[in-house]
């Protein structure tokens, strides 16, 4: 079935949050002129280790500044999914939206 | 990013208000030909959610009984998990969502938390 996104308990499926750095800004021509519409940045989690977590965030939330390793928490963070394949097998891949990144 | 240890939802926010609705299917287990056997694996229940805005399917172990509730009944689902499951489409992957639960209790009503002993599976004369 479909949803539209899953709230997850932040505690217990990511544990304490690190910042780690910034990632991708998605961009596009609007009028002629480049307007951001979103940023990402990738955290650390003591819970899921296997990836870094990549956290979306609306353009509204304007550029984000940490330390590397600065203990960081997610403003109502919400889950969805989207697929890909590799050769004739699908695989998830699950995007973490955010409204904001605050200090923990 | 693959979240190798899984989602833990906040079933309140995700699903909000849940309304039961039907029985949607019982799946069989497989005997070792690869028949269907008359043992039931799992019961799928239709439920009604406010914040999907939609009707969402909950997967509940055969170890649970029959669940008859009311039309519009409120229920609460117990340690939901959500999990995904993604097929290889001509061009690109599609993922679709499920959710399996322990168990549907009446919203309110809830089974004592830890008593595992009702749960012991039934016996199904075959």
């Amino acid at each position: 079935m479909e949803l539209k996104y899953v709230i997850p308990n932040m505690e217990k499926t990511f544990g304490n949050l690190e910042y780690a750095g910034e990632g991708k800004v998605e961009q596009r021509r609007v009028n002629g002129r480049m307007t951001t519409l979103s940023r990402s940045y990738n955290l650390y989690s003591d819970v899921q280790r296997a990836d870094d977590i990549e956290v979306v965030l609306p353009q509204e939330a304007g550029e984000k500044f940490f330390e590397h390793e600065e203990k960081v928490k997610l403003v109502n963070a919400r889950i969805t999914a989207e697929g890909y394949k590799i050769g004739d097998r699908g695989f998830t891949n699950y995007k973490l939206h955010a409204d904001d990144i605050v200090k923990a | 990013m693959r979240l190798a240890q899984g989602i833990i939802l906040d079933k309140e926010k995700t699903f909000g208000l849940l309304k039961f609705s039907a029985l949607r299917r019982e799946v069989f287990l497989q005997n070792e030909d690869g028949t269907v056997s008359s043992e039931v694996k799992e019961r799928t229940y239709d439920l009604k959610s406010k914040e999907q805005g939609r009707m969402i399917q909950v997967s509940i172990p055969a170890s649970i009984p029959l669940k008859e509730f009311d039309y519009n009944a409120e229920v609460e689902m117990v340690n939901p998990v959500a999990d995904t499951v993604a097929n290889a489409t001509f061009r690109g992957a599609d993922v679709d969502w499920f959710i399996k639960a322990d168990d549907l209790v009446l919203k309110g009503k809830a089974a004592p938390i830890g008593d595992k002993s009702v749960k012991k599976p039934v016996d199904k004369g075959k």
